[in-house]
């Protein structure tokens, strides 16, 4: 089990909720969820999916501390729909939040918001999520390719 | 008569209504590239109920085509022993209800002529049955819930998200709309 570097310690550090629309959000991924170059929409986990962001860390940093042979995908903020609404179902908004832990400073969830109110017991429409997950994979790239998949990572 | 061949969309196409519509005879198609292999059974357009459905399919005659099913089903079985966190993203296992829908969507893909080219876990609870050809990407996600949703995309227009319902008869339609999408 690798350790954890000193660099993503959150310390003393404050929350940052300035985030640029270019800046890179990382992932880890099996090979379940990788098809060619492409990341599939079932691989991404609501209403919360946690991140690492990259102005606080490096791509690697994702694997930490145990998940050496997994792969890592990666989005740009901006790639994050803003809002989706289906037929008459309520507005759901989509944002990167800055959520820092104690060993990792960089932790960023893209949470949903519905009428603009975050509860993170929140039951999304099944068509709401599947729409931001079919298009945010779309949008998202394979930083490293996963050598393991779920199947291999239960042994 | 078994026949394996390269067409066009189509042709293929109208071969599947035809044989939708006369019932009979038993094809196999090797369509377009190694991605994408279709099998038609031999069977009728009639609609059996999930129960039914499962229940008379193994009776039914088998292709060579049948391996990659065979292979999907062993996988289906497989995920459904997967641990709680498996993703390490909190995910839960496929259960039963999920992996039972996926089996049927299998089945049926089988007779429809348009088989997955790829059987997941979802991260949302479930299994996601997914075809792709170059940028045109579709899935069925089957949930632990019992729903069943559809997707499809191509990188250049807007994604098409349904829900398709849990039946044959659903099921059966959704695969026709994306062996159309996909072949298109």
């Amino acid at each position: 089990m690798a350790s954890i570097p000193e660099r993503l310690r959150t310390g003393s550090r404050p929350i940052d909720n300035q985030f640029d629309e270019a800046e890179l959000l990382y992932v880890r991924c099996l090979s379940d969820h990788v098809d060619g170059g492409r990341f599939l929409p079932a691989g991404i986990k609501f209403p919360d999916w946690s991140t690492n962001r990259a102005k606080y860390s490096e791509p690697l940093d994702v694997l930490l501390p145990e998940f050496e042979h997994w792969g890592i995908a990666g989005f740009n903020v901006g790639a994050i729909p803003a809002q989706l609404k289906i037929g008459d179902s309520k507005v759901y908004a989509f944002a990167p939040i800055h959520d820092p832990t104690p060993e990792n400073y960089s932790h960023t969830e893209v949470r949903t918001f519905k009428d603009g109110v975050y509860d993170n017991n929140l039951k999304v429409p099944t068509l709401i999520k599947k729409e931001f997950r079919t298009r945010l994979a779309a949008m998202t790239t394979i930083i490293k390719t996963p050598a393991l998949s779920s199947l291999d990572s239960q042994l | 008569m078994d026949w394996t061949w390269t067409q066009s969309p189509d042709i293929i196409t109208n071969v599947l209504d035809f044989c939708c519509k006369w019932g009979a005879v038993m094809i196999n198609i090797d369509h377009l590239s190694s991605e994408l292999t279709a099998s038609i059974l031999t069977e009728s357009c009639s609609e059996p109920t999930h129960d039914a459905y499962l229940s008379t399919s193994k009776s039914q005659p088998r292709t060579a085509l049948e391996n990659p099913l065979s292979d999907f089903k062993k996988r289906l079985q497989a995920l459904g022993q997967l641990r709680l966190n498996w993703n390490s993203y909190d995910a839960e296992p496929p259960n039963q209800i999920a992996v039972g829908t996926a089996t049927l969507v299998l089945e049926l893909a089988s007779t429809i002529g348009v088989v997955p080219t790829r059987v997941d876990p979802s991260a949302e609870n479930g299994i996601v049955l997914s075809f792709v050809n170059g940028n045109r990407y579709s899935d069925i996600e089957c949930f632990n819930s019992g729903d069943v949703c559809g997707a499809m995309h191509d990188r250049a227009q807007e994604p098409v998200v349904w829900n398709i319902g849990s039946e044959p008869i659903d099921l059966r339609a959704a695969l026709k709309t994306i062996r159309g999408f996909i072949h298109g």
